[in-house]
């Protein structure tokens, strides 16, 4: 495959590296929130045990779930590599969807629905902020210049 | 070594490692980029001269292939290329590293996905083993069960592994960036202290002794002569 990205690991083992860098993400990100809220929530002089204590019981689960969400989302966007034979921002919408989808049908169809449609719509925001950053940095074409009138 | 060593690209992350990025050409990169994508692509002077002679081949008669290829082809040599994989330390195995970020998303995702596909199956046979009337029953409890346990399991691993490749880094960087046996036996005693620390000392530090002494025999088994000579005893006497 010319002219793929290059700047990501070739496709079944990307799903490793989405996994785990969402699982650090959530688990290091919740670690710190809910060590900062288990510390307020604590009586005095229970601080420090009750911020740990929170910490370890919260960290964790908010990192399972950023990381079977990257896990998913990355295994659907192979996929539709794979069927599309394409690379656009749309692969990661629909996987986007389709996490959010699978990810809540235990609630039934129309949990499972909106939670489709939010997946899909948080991935447009993130593809479609990524397409603007990257035309602002390239800067805009300058006009090119009207040619001269021929002598005659 | 990191825990993966068997299937990641480094097993010499201990030696030097190549300071500048080397030229290669191109044929090379070529090869090189079809034996690491496992994909087969057409190269550029391959499919140059099948367009060529398949339409003017009565014109090319005259021309000899290879002067052809040397001088005509876009890709002939003069372009060089920067070989990716030198930068990666070694390149066998599935899994690069080329850094910390790579031995911490790898290793962190590999742990936790293997501890979710592991708890998910310890938590179907623990539904199995339930009384259960109808499908229906049995389906629930089935899914509650490993609802349960694939995340329980899930989520541990990957906070040992979080723990795990972060002290393999930091301990690696600590040594000048040498990263053999020994960094990976501390870092995993580092991870069993830190992780038994709320159930008390003694929990804690009997955490940290197994784990190591569990890692030495693990990088004993995967490469003994590695190992051998990281632990170099007659160095560490002379030092002592």
């Amino acid at each position: 495959m010319r002219g793929s990205d290059t700047t990501r690991d070739p496709c079944p083992w990307v799903i490793l590296n989405d996994a785990g860098g969402a699982f650090c993400m959530g688990a290091i990100g919740g670690g710190v929130w809910n060590f900062v809220k288990g510390g307020r929530n604590s009586p005095q002089g229970e601080r420090f045990r009750g911020a740990v204590a929170a910490m370890r019981a919260r960290g964790p689960v908010l990192g399972g779930n950023f990381g079977i969400w990257g896990g998913m989302f990355s295994t659907f966007d192979c996929a539709m590599r794979g069927i599309r034979q394409k690379e656009d921002p749309w692969n990661a919408i629909a996987s986007g969807a389709i996490t959010g989808g699978m990810l809540a049908i235990r609630g039934g169809w129309r949990t499972a629905s909106v939670s489709a449609a939010f997946g899909g719509i948080l991935l447009a925001l993130i593809e479609g902020i990524g397409i603007g950053i990257s035309r602002l940095s390239t800067g805009a074409q300058p006009p090119m210049a009207p040619l001269p009138p021929s002598p005659n | 070594m990191s825990i993966f060593n068997p299937y990641s690209r480094n097993s010499q992350l201990g030696q030097q490692q190549p300071e500048s990025s080397e030229f290669i050409s191109d044929k090379q990169a070529e090869e090189e980029s079809r034996t690491t994508s496992n994909l087969d692509y057409i190269s550029p002077e391959a499919e140059t001269l099948r367009q060529v002679k398949s339409g003017v081949s009565d014109f090319l008669g005259s021309l000899n292939a290879d002067e052809f290829q040397d001088h005509l082809s876009p890709l002939s040599p003069g372009i060089q290329y920067l070989s990716l994989t030198d930068n990666a330390d070694e390149n066998h195995g599935a899994l690069p590293s080329r850094g910390w970020s790579d031995d911490l998303c790898y290793g962190t995702g590999t742990a936790y996905l293997s501890g979710l596909g592991l708890g998910g199956l310890w938590g179907f046979v623990e539904g199995s083993r339930m009384p259960a009337k109808n499908f229906k029953i049995r389906l629930n409890g089935w899914l509650n069960a490993m609802t349960r346990r694939g995340p329980f399991l899930g989520n541990s691993l990957g906070v040992v592994a979080l723990y795990y490749s972060s002290f393999y880094s930091i301990v690696g960087a600590m040594r000048d960036g040498k990263k053999d046996s020994i960094t990976s036996v501390s870092a995993a005693g580092i991870t069993g202290l830190l992780f038994k620390v709320p159930s008390g000392v003694r929990a804690s530090f009997k955490a940290g002794v197994t784990s190591s002494i569990l890692m030495a025999v693990y990088q004993l088994a995967v490469n003994y002569e590695n190992t051998i000579s990281d632990f170099d005893f007659r160095r560490i006497k002379q030092t002592a």
